[in-house]
């Protein structure tokens, strides 16, 4: 009777409980410029989320409001666009593994599944990162896959200075935007500078996106983020 | 007779034990070069230690902490609560790879303890060194300052070179060819007390650096 007892107590005790809640809100601006496909000369967009999350040991929680605003020019004409989203996604992250689910639902109607699994190699000295990356996502367009890798190089000053170099590989499959295409859509190449201040976020980014078939303008773009923790 | 050996035994073991005890206390350096002057407290327990400067270095208000049996060592940012690791391994091999071979000179009181002399003469700089076998030390507290220049790493393999001999280093200077000072670092005071080995853990709160930056990358996404 004892010794069953000592089990049950044993199975009952937290091997260990952190719970952690935070919020953060962000703000970026993104240019891009490309002709073909989406047939805009270019397109300016204004995104703002705000995210609420908890973890409890592994596990975590998000939940994400987000809106973009999107400004673009089409043969000479101004076209405005404004979406709003709300995410809610889980992940489990195990020393440097991670796996990520989220569903977004766009304007009310439109779902976005989207399955994320990342890892982290860190330097010795924790100056280096190298982080490979897969991300497939899902809506009424079809699938998409995305493989990248990063490499970054962080330096601990105040603020700590992160220079971010990712790679991506695009690929789709299916009814993609009403185009019957499956394979790789382009690479992109999209260098960053972060820096992090204790509760606000700055980064600057500049990419390429290389179409690789020409249904896929390439097209470059510059982006500028700028987040606070709540 | 027995019972004479058996005594004598027990008797050599005790005073064995005795003087091999690892140095347990804390020290003040003193470190001095052409454009900094700053003194520090060393820690030591054992194979371990903690130097906390006096004054910011480089604008960073931090300290390392080693292990120099495990040849781990980490860098705690103090305004930033966060910790990295540092490549002590690296650092240990580097004074192993090109050692400095001091002879030795005199003998001298320093502190109160008897110390020897050492000296080392090379063609583009010199060396004078003291160092006392009185204390037991497992370590080579200069074991960082190989990353301030190439006089850095004479001051650091010379160190090394002392502990390796089981002396411990007091004094190191480098001089210029003409005998001007290039760098010097010194023990100015030294007690022995017993400390806590909470001195040499990662202080509550802190976070590894790798894991800040993680969450910062993934925020950015």
């Amino acid at each position: 009777m004892r010794k069953g007892l000592a089990y049950i107590v044993a199975a009952a005790l937290p091997l260990s409980v952190g719970f952690g809640l935070d919020g953060y809100i962000s703000l970026s601006l993104m240019d891009r410029y490309y002709d073909r496909f989406i047939n805009d000369s270019s397109m300016s967009r204004v995104k703002t989320e705000v995210i609420v999350g908890g973890k409890v040991n592994s596990f975590g929680l998000e939940a994400r409001i987000i809106n973009y605003y999107g400004v673009g020019v089409n043969f000479g004409r101004l076209l405005y666009s404004e979406r709003v989203g709300i995410e809610v996604g889980g992940y489990f992250e195990v020393d440097n593994f991670s796996l990520e689910l989220r569903n977004t639902l766009w304007d009310g109607v439109e779902m976005y599944d989207e399955v994320r699994v990342l890892f982290y190699y860190f330097s010795s000295t924790d100056l280096i990162t190298v982080s490979p990356r897969m991300c497939v996502s899902y809506d009424f367009r079809g699938l998409s896959v995305d493989l990248s890798i990063a490499a970054s190089v962080s330096v601990p000053t105040t603020p700590i200075i992160t220079l971010n170099i990712p790679v991506s590989l695009s690929g789709i499959f299916g009814n993609y935007r009403e185009v019957l295409f499956s394979g790789v859509s382009g690479i992109t190449l999209s260098p960053r500078i972060s820096l992090y201040w204790k509760e606000v976020d700055l980064s600057i980014e500049g990419g390429y996106f290389f179409g690789l078939n020409q249904l896929f303008s390439s097209y470059p773009y510059v982006s500028l983020k700028v987040g606070v923790e709540l | 007779m027995r019972r004479f050996f058996a005594s004598l035994f027990l008797l050599f073991t005790a005073v064995s034990l005795v003087f091999s005890e690892e140095f347990e206390g804390i020290a003040v350096g003193r470190f001095l070069s052409k454009d900094v002057d700053n003194t520090m407290k060393i820690f030591i327990k054992g194979s371990k230690m903690k130097m906390v400067p006096e004054k910011q270095i480089s604008g960073t208000n931090g300290y390392p902490i080693v292990d120099f049996r495990a040849r781990k060592g980490i860098f705690v940012f103090v305004d930033e609560k966060y910790y990295m690791e540092i490549p002590l391994d690296v650092m240990i091999k580097n004074v192993e790879e090109k050692p400095v071979l001091l002879s030795e000179g005199g003998d001298e009181k320093y502190l109160g303890f008897n110390a020897k002399k050492f000296v080392y003469s090379g063609k583009d700089f010199r060396i004078e060194a003291l160092g006392t076998g009185e204390l037991q030390i497992a370590l080579n507290p200069f074991i960082g300052v190989q990353r301030i220049g190439n006089e850095g790493f004479l001051v650091s393999a010379s160190a090394h070179y002392l502990y390796k001999s089981s002396i411990a280093p007091l004094k190191i200077v480098v001089y210029n060819p003409k005998g001007e000072r290039l760098m010097s670092v010194e023990i100015v005071s030294i007690q022995k007390q017993k400390l806590s080995d909470r001195e040499f853990e990662v202080p509550e709160g802190f976070r590894r650096f790798s894991e800040v930056v993680k969450e910062r990358m993934k925020r950015g996404r």
